[in-house]
This record gives structure tokens, C-alpha cells and sequence, in this order.
């Protein structure tokens, strides 16, 4: 029964090593209690996943796991247990009892093949995220990719790693290794397109990778051209372009290769991000600062959006449940906050700091990726959209910067990279 | 015994008092001797052109900072001039206006005298921060990179 518990910890401890590891900034003030009890006589799995799950759920900011043996009374309850089918499927069996969870219907999760001690913290995970949910009404995010671009100083030189890991850190890879500065990683939500950023000594070049092809280049040429937003289809790229006088937006069909003009201002406009295939969002320097507007590409209507601070820029949006992410400046302090599309409040700030840039919104709208600072080194933070539960993912070596979620399909397609 | 050490003090403040007035006006006249254009190795002109927040036209005195150097890099075969912005902006807005300082340095090289092709404009946005996580006016800098024939 150890054998699996001790390999399960010393190997995730060695995995994240590589990555990240993870730290509680701020929690919420209305945390649920709960106990997390297995059944009786658990098999050595069920034994190796519930440590995993304990710590998972505790590091949610929204639970407080309690160990039964330490308090006096639990005022909630998790028990876990294994069953099987008639067939001899076999599943988690997990039951919810007390005041503030008794309402949770009693729910299975099937059992995959675990054979080692990655598939044992994948399935973890997935059995966090579910409970996660089904507790606070928020999508689990202990299950999900995240990708990210890490710094790391070697004789003298920067190199820079397009990395995707688990978001505890663990099963990090490399998708893309860079002597020249990389940025914005961007997945495209059909699961057939990553296309990044390179600085280059002469200008500016936009990769693209179609799933387990090469990467090969779109645009390499003078200037500076900034990879920025997948349509919702996946099939058009919105690129900011800028060879002379001021940046022009435009988007990059993958299926016939043809870049179509979308704007072309006269003033500094970036950050585009698509918003459903008739409205953009853009970061422009306009009225002098910059603020967000949204742009009608049928009716060439420019509306700003933000007003207020030094500064609105770097929206993101979760086109699905209506909502942008964006960080506002007001003197030396940073603030993030979401815009929703519905409803009477409009505004929210969720966090404050000294420095944020690139939040990433999750496409359920409840999680935005973001990246601050550290001392002098920059780390990713994780921020839950009601502003409760703040978290921080840490390189173990480096620096990270420009954080994005890995969709679902991508997330399939790499486990076969 | 308080006697003595008032005395004491006020024998250490009166040594101290001038070391430091004096340090002070040492660190003014470093300052004010600070080259505007700052050799950092053979090939690279760093100019400590500090731009205003969003500023990227040149003012009259940054032009005259150029023309400083303008006579030895028109002898380079190519020229790399790099522009950097601080972090207080998005990633894509500081790359774009970093751009927007390299290339308004660059077009001044090229209505200098100083051939087109040689000269290539990059941006390298908030990456190389002299100071990384202030909005200092040291962060918006510009690099001028030149290189012989041999050396490409």
C-alpha cells in the first residue's frame, strides 16, 4: 500500500521540479469545510489518489479540507469509495453529506487504466476537478493544459521554451525552443492550430504548427507582426502588422493562405481579439491613452468600451459565456478586471497588484491565466473571476511570462505528440 | 554620562554632514557628465534617449544626441537599431511602440545620409528592461547595432 503512495509523491514532486509548482496567494473568506474520507478497506489506487485529492482541493482557495482525526466535529463529508458492475466496471463512487453539501447528488466516475504515477495524478486531477464544481458552482481547473513561454538565462544567452504542463506543473514538454524572444502562444479551439510570435534580429516572424506537423511561417519579414486571436472556428488568425506609420489589424485565412485587411488606423490599435466573426475588440491609443473598443467589421463601427485610469488594454474574451478580461492602469497600480455582456453591473475588478499583463480568460469565464511579477522575475497567476481565489504557478527554474489555456481538443491531440 | 553623549553625537554629525553634501554632489556631476550616447562595446551605441509614456517623435535635443554618432556608424555595412519600452502597457503595445522608437531613429539615420538597406528597425518591447518592474524613463532606451562586412 506505501509503494504506491510513496512513488506517487516523490514522482510528482520530481515533475514539478521541471515546471511549476503552485502557492495559495488569497483564498475566499466563505471557504466550505469538508472532510475527505475513503471507504473502508480502499484498494492501493483509491489510497494513492486521496492525498492527491486532499491537497488538490485544499490549494482551490474554496475548500478547507479537514482531517478528520484533527477536529472535533466535521461539518461536511466526502466519502469516497471504489465499486464495480455487474460487468466489473470499476468506479469512484463519491456521496456528499452535511449542511452545506448534502444538496450534491451522490455521483460515479469510471476508473481508467492507471498504470503509473502520472495516469494516477491525471485521474486525480479530473476527480478534483469534478467535486471542485459540483461544490462551488465553478469549473475545476486541477485537470486542465496550460502553455506558457519560460526564460531561462544559460552562458550569457536567454533561450526561450514554448512549454505546455499540467497546471500542478507536472508533464511539462517543450513544443518550441527559440534563441530570439517568443511571445503570446495562441491554441486554436478546433484543436488544429498553435501559432506563436519570434522576434527576430531583422524583424518580426508569426509559426504556425497544424497539429503534429511542423511549424513553418506565415509572415517573416521587416517590421513587427504580432500573432494575436483564433476565430472561434479556428480557421482565421487575427495579426497585428506593422511595417510603417501606424499598426494595421488583419486576418490570416488558414485554408487558402490569404491575409484580408481589417483595420487600418491611425493610431497605435493592437491586442485584437475576436468576439463571436462579426466584432473585434482592440487595445488603441486613440483618444491618447490606451483604451478598449469593439469594432463592427460589417458596419466599420469603432466603439470604445473603458474610460476610466491611465490605462485599458490586453482584452480577452470568453466568447461563450460573454465575458473580457482586461487590465486597467491607474498610476503604478495594476487591476484586473471582467467586463460581462449582460445584466446591469458591468465592471468588475478582481484583482489589484504592481504589475499585470496578458490575462487569458478560460472559455468557461471562470478562471483568468495572467502574468505578474515576482521580485524581479515574472511567475503566472490564476485568478477566479469572482476575485475570491487567487493562485500563483511558479517556474522552478526562470522566468515564465504569457500564459494561455491549452483547449480540450488540443489537450487530446498533444497526449499523442 | 547624556552630556558626553550629546557631545559625541554632534561631533559625529559634524563629520558626517559634510561627507555626505559632498557625495551628493559628486553623484550630480557624474550624472551631468553621463554621455548621452554611451559606447557600451565596439559595435553598440547605446542612446540614452529617454521617451515620454507613449512618446516616440524625436524633440530636437534626441536628434542632436544622434547626429553624435552619425559619422562613425554610416562607415558599418549594417545597422541594427533595437527600441525598448518600459512595462506599463500590454505586451503587443509595448512591442508595437518600442517598434515605433527604432523606427523613427532608423528613418532619421536614412534621411541622414545613411543607406536603407543597411538599416533594420526592431522592437523588442518591455523584454530587455534596464529595470524590470519599474516604469523608469531608463527602460525606454534605444540600441544601435553595427556590424562590418566580416562580421554578417
Amino acid at each position: 500500500m506505501k509503494y504506491w503512495l510513496i512513488a506517487v509523491l516523490i514522482v510528482g514532486q520530481l515533475s514539478a521540479r521541471e515546471g511549476l509548482h503552485r502557492e495559495l496567494v488569497k483564498g475566499s473568506n466563505n471557504m466550505t469545510p469538508v472532510c475527505l474520507e475513503v471507504g473502508e478497506h480502499p484498494s492501493e489506487k483509491l489510497t494513492a489518489i486521496a492525498p492527491l485529492l486532499r491537497f488538490n482541493l485544499n490549494l482551490s482557495g474554496m475548500i478547507d479540507i479537514k482531517i478528520k482525526d484533527q477536529v472535533k466535529t466535521c461539518p461536511n463529508h466526502i466519502l469516497i469509495k471504489e465499486t464495480a458492475s455487474m460487468l466489473g466496471t470499476k468506479y469512484l463512487s463519491i456521496s456528499y453529506h452535511g449542511n452545506q453539501i448534502s444538496h450534491i447528488p451522490h455521483h460515479k466516475i469510471g476508473i481508467p487504466e492507471l498504470n503509473d504515477a502520472e495516469h494516477i495524478n491525471n485521474f486525480s486531477n479530473q476527480v478534483a476537478s469534478q467535486i471542485f464544481k459540483r461544490i462551488t458552482n465553478l469549473t475545476g481547473w486541477f485537470h486542465r493544459k496550460i502553455a506558457f513561454v519560460e526564460t531561462i538565462h544559460v552562458n550569457g544567452v536567454n533561450e526561450y521554451h514554448l512549454k505546455v504542463a499540467n497546471i500542478d506543473g507536472t508533464n511539462a514538454h517543450i513544443l518550441l525552443n527559440s534563441t530570439s524572444p517568443l511571445l503570446q502562444p495562441l491554441f486554436a479551439e478546433d484543436g488544429k492550430h498553435i501559432a506563436i510570435t519570434k522576434i527576430t534580429p531583422t524583424g518580426t516572424s508569426i509559426l504556425i504548427k497544424h497539429q503534429q506537423g511542423p511549424w513553418h511561417s506565415i509572415i517573416e519579414k521587416q517590421g513587427m507582426n504580432l500573432a494575436s486571436s483564433w476565430s472561434q472556428d479556428g480557421r482565421h488568425l487575427l495579426i497585428v502588422n506593422h511595417q510603417i506609420n501606424n499598426p494595421s489589424i488583419v486576418s490570416y485565412d488558414t485554408l487558402t493562405a490569404h491575409f484580408t485587411p481589417i483595420m487600418n488606423g491611425w493610431s497605435l490599435d493592437c491586442d485584437p481579439e475576436w468576439y463571436g466573426p462579426d466584432h473585434i475588440f482592440i487595445t488603441s491609443s486613440r483618444s491618447g491613452s490606451p483604451q478598449i473598443y469593439r469594432y463592427q467589421l460589417k458596419k466599420k463601427l469603432l466603439e470604445r468600451i473603458t474610460f476610466s485610469g491611465n490605462g485599458n488594454e490586453a482584452p480577452s474574451i470568453s466568447y461563450a459565456t460573454k465575458k473580457m478580461a482586461y487590465v486597467r492602469r491607474i498610476e503604478d497600480e495594476y487591476q484586473l478586471l471582467v467586463h460581462q455582456f449582460y445584466g446591469k453591473t458591468k465592471h468588475f475588478k478582481i484583482l489589484s497588484s504592481t504589475f499585470i499583463q496578458d490575462p487569458r480568460i478560460s472559455d468557461d469565464g471562470d478562471w483568468t491565466l495572467l502574468t505578474e511579477r515576482e521580485g524581479r522575475r515574472t511567475v503566472i497567476g490564476l485568478v477566479s473571476t469572482d476575485g475570491s481565489t487567487h493562485l500563483r504557478l511558479i517556474a522552478n527554474h526562470g522566468q515564465v511570462k504569457y500564459p494561455t489555456w491549452v483547449t480540450q481538443k488540443w489537450s487530446e491531440n498533444l497526449s499523442n505528440l | 554620562m547624556g552630556y558626553t553623549k550629546m557631545v559625541r553625537k554632534s561631533i559625529q554629525l559634524i563629520i558626517i554632514i559634510p561627507i555626505l553634501a559632498l557625495s551628493a554632489c559628486v553623484k550630480d556631476e557624474a550624472a551631468a557628465n553621463t554621455p548621452l550616447v554611451k559606447q557600451t562595446t565596439s559595435n553598440v551605441y547605446r542612446l540614452k534617449i529617454e521617451f515620454n509614456t507613449h512618446q516616440t517623435a524625436l524633440t530636437l535635443q534626441q536628434k542632436k544626441q544622434i547626429d553624435t554618432i552619425l559619422a562613425n556608424i554610416d562607415k558599418s555595412d549594417y545597422i541594427q537599431v533595437i527600441g525598448h519600452a518600459d512595462e506599463g502597457g500590454s505586451t503587443q503595445y509595448n512591442y508595437l511602440l518600442s517598434y515605433q522608437r527604432a523606427e523613427i531613429i532608423a528613418e532619421y539615420l536614412r534621411t541622414h545620409g545613411i543607406l536603407p538597406r543597411k538599416i533594420f528597425a526592431v522592437g523588442y518591447g518591455d523584454s530587455r528592461a534596464q529595470a524590470p518592474g519599474s516604469l523608469l524613463l531608463s527602460n525606454r532606451y534605444v540600441d544601435i547595432i553595427t556590424k562590418e562586412r566580416s562580421e554578417l
